[in-house]
């Protein structure tokens, strides 16, 4: 990558951070969160750094004391958050036992090796997500016979930039790897690529789940392809 | 990586506890934070209403899901004034969108009828704020301008170069520029 090609993302990265990109760039600086940003130590430092003075300039608003009023309310939503509730629903349940009793985090998106210290977290992160009374949970549709339906769910939070992925798969074929593609209008993006560890799959993509309408993963070669190809495995529509 | 300030490993703490679920270090978090977000989420949607809603959506996704924050990528500080803006952009945004479609005028803000709290902001917090301010007065009136177009005002890049008349790379540019050169000014207060 050239240093032109990087200035272009770093002025990207910059707009990001304001929150002040329109919907297609947004989209671009989405892919590059996912794709290029977490193997790049200079585009991340610099992404952590534009983020930290975004967060400083809120403090240029000046303070405003807020009303007794939402502080009660505020503070009225700190005695809801119970483990039996959010371990309540049904989803919830069947996802802590899956990626509870596992502790998988096997996202290999763009070459990046997960630390295993990072497994907990991570699945703790899908734990709350699943069981948050806003989630959205979509369950996959299985595109080959041999396959169940709902093996596999996309869940996320509206609002937050993560997209996750899991449930079970068989190995691919020898020589080959799954691949993540992201669908908006009928057009695809990877997303990475990824193999089951022990035919479990947990994957948690940086991307803004409400740009998109659905998912599809597809068995690919080991490289990974440009364009989906028609070994569909499953898809999820949002 | 700098050691961090006392106000910010103090955050870190109040984080892991509220990792949790020790609601005494939420509300400690409500107390330190609260002002500061709802300033801002004020000055971003001019609206009493909107930013209490900005405000308790921050706060409630944060007590929901804590592990959001990564200690590793920064002061607490910054992660939740993010949230705070980004949301508040949203609002600002969403009410635009719903304002043009029903082509009704907004009705600007609304007196909140109910007392303010007695949240008093700390020393270290408005001490972080004059050091901002000091940085962006050294920027250029340009560079200033599209920052708070962008960041208070809530505009996209596009918007902003429609607004001044000149071209989004201009806007890109300055927005860049100026990022980076508060980024090393913070940076250098915060190694001094």
């Amino acid at each position: 990558m050239t240093f032109e090609d990087h200035e272009a993302i770093v002025e990207l990265l910059a707009g990001h951070a304001l929150h002040a990109l329109d919907e297609e760039e947004a989209a671009r600086a989405e892919d590059l969160l996912a794709s290029h940003v977490p193997s790049c130590p200079q585009c991340s430092a610099t992404l952590e750094g534009f983020r930290s003075v975004a967060g400083d300039l809120g403090l240029m608003a000046g303070s405003r004391r807020p009303s007794r009023l939402l502080g009660l309310r505020i503070r009225r939503m700190t005695s809801s958050r119970k483990l039996a509730v959010w371990l309540g629903r049904s989803v919830g349940i069947a996802a802590a036992l899956l990626v509870g009793a596992v502790l998988l985090w096997n996202l290999h998106l763009s070459g990046r090796v997960n630390r295993a210290e990072e497994r907990q977290a991570r699945t703790t992160e899908v734990l709350n997500t699943v069981s948050h009374p806003e989630s959205r949970i979509v369950p996959f549709s299985a595109e080959r016979s041999e396959l169940e339906s709902g093996a596999m769910t996309a869940a996320f939070l509206p609002g937050r930039h993560f997209l996750y992925v899991f449930g079970s798969l068989p190995d691919p074929a020898p020589g080959r790897v799954y691949q993540v593609w992201l669908s908006r209008e009928g057009r695809f993006r990877t997303a990475g690529t990824f193999l089951p560890e022990a035919g479990l799959v947990l994957l948690r993509l940086t991307v803004n789940p409400a740009i998109y309408d659905g998912v599809l993963i597809t068995e690919e070669p080991a490289s990974g392809s440009k364009e989906p190809s028609d070994r569909r495995i499953v898809t999820a529509a949002f | 990586m700098p050691t961090p300030r006392p106000e910010d490993a103090r955050d870190a703490d109040l984080h892991r506890r509220l990792v949790l679920g020790d609601r005494q270090a939420f509300e400690e978090l409500y107390r330190r934070y609260s002002g500061a977000a709802f300033g801002l989420a004020h000055r971003v949607t001019g609206h009493e209403l909107l930013a209490q809603e900005v405000v308790h959506d921050s706060y409630l996704a944060l007590w929901r899901a804590p592990e959001a924050f990564d200690p590793a990528r920064g002061p607490f500080r910054t992660f939740f004034l993010s949230l705070v803006h980004h949301r508040a952009v949203d609002t600002v945004r969403r009410e635009e969108r719903l304002r043009r479609r029903t082509e009704r005028m907004n009705p600007g803000p609304v007196a909140d009828e109910d007392v303010a709290e007695g949240i008093v902001e700390e020393s270290w917090l408005a001490d972080r704020r004059v050091r901002v301010r000091s940085a962006l007065e050294n920027l250029p009136a340009e560079q200033r301008q599209v920052l708070d177009m962008a960041y208070f005002r809530g505009r996209t890049q596009a918007q902003i170069a429609a607004e001044l008349g000149v071209p989004l790379g201009t806007v890109k540019t300055r927005t860049l520029t100026a990022m980076r050169k508060l980024q090393r000014m913070l940076a250098e207060e915060d190694h001094e």
